[in-house]
């Protein structure tokens, strides 16, 4: 119970107006021809799972993951990916 | 349907992908590609502690008030990441992707008068944990040789949602609870989980990227492993360890460190599976030509689903000892070896406000020897934590950590934490 005590108290303190409006790491479009995309999913906020999670809001008919990179420090992560025709 | 993953590593980008990603700020500068990347990080802490003694014995992390006089604290300090600074060069020549880095790490904590390090010798914290040349193709994979990350256990650490936030405070010393608060950073869930990588000169080649499926496998500085007598982990010349005179930084042989993974990504779930091994040969005496060998191998899977992530992991050692490689993991005078292992379980969730909140557990046990009473027995861990987007490079952080330390004589000490602070990363 202290522990759901202190996450609430957590989630409230992030809660204020002023932090409620987040930004995501952006997709980019680096191939047009190809439809090839580059997102980031770095720093503490995101998880890899949140870079393909991106990819597949990005493309309707689904996607092929190209490359995955994840550098030594933990902080970095990003992934390339193309959109299925 | 089932969306195949292709991670075919292309172009300039290094086959050594899982050392290197793009994502700093990136400078052109003629054949040269220039990423000058890190991160800045600080947090306020509160520690509290309970408990006669601290669990002592080799491995501990939680304090007890015994040794601190006092029963909690307060600090600035940066997290389990330490401020990063890093500069790596990329090119490509004569058909080999060609790259070099070099990294430094200042730190927020000091607790000396001046707060630059340039009193109080020791307590200096600024490190340099990257210093390498890599070279290699898509075709062939590619080869490294310098100081990096090591391969045992890196990716244990690389999932640990407290990397880049807190974790658990060795000693409670971060809340300033001793006088020789020594320590750059916290350690996070490093001894209550998971072995600590380490950071190690290596010549190491890793394998094409196959459909997801990559291997590594590296010869590594052997000489890093614990002061044998003392079974001290961290190298402190005030305390005798005189690197002229360590039986074991004078090994004969290279430490073998490896590991394989496979990551896969689907409509419904993505996500990774490893696995890694250590072995190191550890001669204990010039004299008597004592020695015995160090191994160690782990296992971990982590997977994500719509807003959830999961991570699950689990490792084993024989001589391996608990928190950093080789610490306490053999009794100096017979040199018999102690078995460990441990492992942790998290869980995340991302909120509609894109702020991640995450739960873990984790626990790293040692066995004893017959005659050990007051060695640690078992360093558990329980993380909440909050982390949330405020800009696409600046997250805030909040985290409640409770540590509990268990000798095998049963002295217990329980720490608990609570820490705010953000992290900007470029």
């Amino acid at each position: 119970m202290k522990k759901i005590s202190v996450l609430l108290v957590m989630i409230l303190t992030l809660s204020c107006q002023s932090l409620m409006n987040p930004q995501e790491q952006p997709v980019n479009l680096i191939d047009r021809k190809n439809n090839i995309y580059m997102t980031t999913c770095s720093g503490l906020a995101e998880t890899i799972g949140s870079c393909y999670q991106k990819a597949q809001n990005t493309c309707d008919k689904g996607y092929s993951a190209l490359e995955e990179k994840i550098d030594s420090s933990g902080v970095h992560r990003m992934i390339r990916f193309q959109c299925k025709d | 349907m089932n969306k195949n993953i292709k991670l075919a590593v292309a172009g300039a980008v290094l086959a050594l992908s899982a050392s290197t990603a793009n994502a700093g700020i990136i400078i052109p500068a003629g054949e040269w590609t220039i990423d000058i990347n890190g991160n800045v990080n600080a947090f306020g802490n509160y520690v509290k502690v309970k408990g006669p003694a601290q669990a002592t014995g080799n491995g501990a992390i939680a304090r007890g008030v015994a040794q601190s006089g006092h029963d909690n604290a307060v600090g600035i300090n940066t997290g389990l990441l330490p401020g990063w600074l890093g500069f790596t060069g990329k090119t490509r020549q004569n058909d080999l992707d060609v790259e070099f880095t070099i990294s430094m790490q200042p730190g927020v904590s000091n607790n000396t008068a001046t707060g630059d390090g340039l009193i109080g010798g020791e307590y200096n914290a600024f490190g340099n944990r990257q210093t390498y040349v890599s070279f290699g193709d898509k075709s062939w994979g590619s080869i490294k040789l310098g100081k990096d990350l090591g391969i045992f256990a890196s990716d244990a650490i690389l999932n640990d949602m407290t990397l880049l936030g807190v974790g658990a405070m060795a000693d409670g010393s971060l809340g300033g609870l001793t006088s020789n608060s020594i320590y750059n950073t916290t350690v996070g869930g490093i001894g209550t989980g998971y072995i600590y990588a380490a950071w190690k000169g290596q010549i190491a080649y890793t394998t094409p990227n196959f459909n997801g499926f990559q291997a590594t496998v590296a010869l590594t500085n052997p000489n890093q492993l614990p002061q044998a007598s003392t079974q001290n982990s961290i190298f402190n010349s005030s305390s005798g360890d005189d690197p002229l005179t360590r039986t074991d930084i004078q090994q004969e042989r290279f430490g073998l460190e490896a590991k394989a993974s496979y990551s896969f990504a689907g409509d419904v779930l993505s996500g990774k599976v490893w696995v890694s091994g250590v072995n190191y040969d550890v001669n204990t005496s010039r004299t008597s030509g004592q020695n015995h060998t160090v191994t160690a191998g782990d296992i971990g899977v982590n997977v994500n689903g719509g807003n959830f992530g999961v991570t699950g992991y689990y490792y084993k050692g024989e001589g391996a000892g608990t928190t950093f490689l080789g610490n306490a993991g053999w009794d100096s005078s017979t040199n018999a070896k102690r078995d460990s292992d441990g492992g942790y379980l998290q869980a995340t969730y991302k909120l509609p406000t894109a702020t991640k909140i995450g739960v873990a557990y984790g626990v790293s046990n040692l066995d004893a020897l017959p005659a050990d009473t007051t060695l640690v027995d078992k360093n558990e861990r329980w993380t909440i934590g909050a982390y949330h987007p405020l800009t696409k490079h600046l997250n805030l952080v909040a985290e409640f950590n409770d540590i509990e330390s268990r000798t095998h004589n049963g002295v217990k000490s329980d720490q608990k934490q609570g820490s705010l602070g953000a992290i900007l990363f470029f």
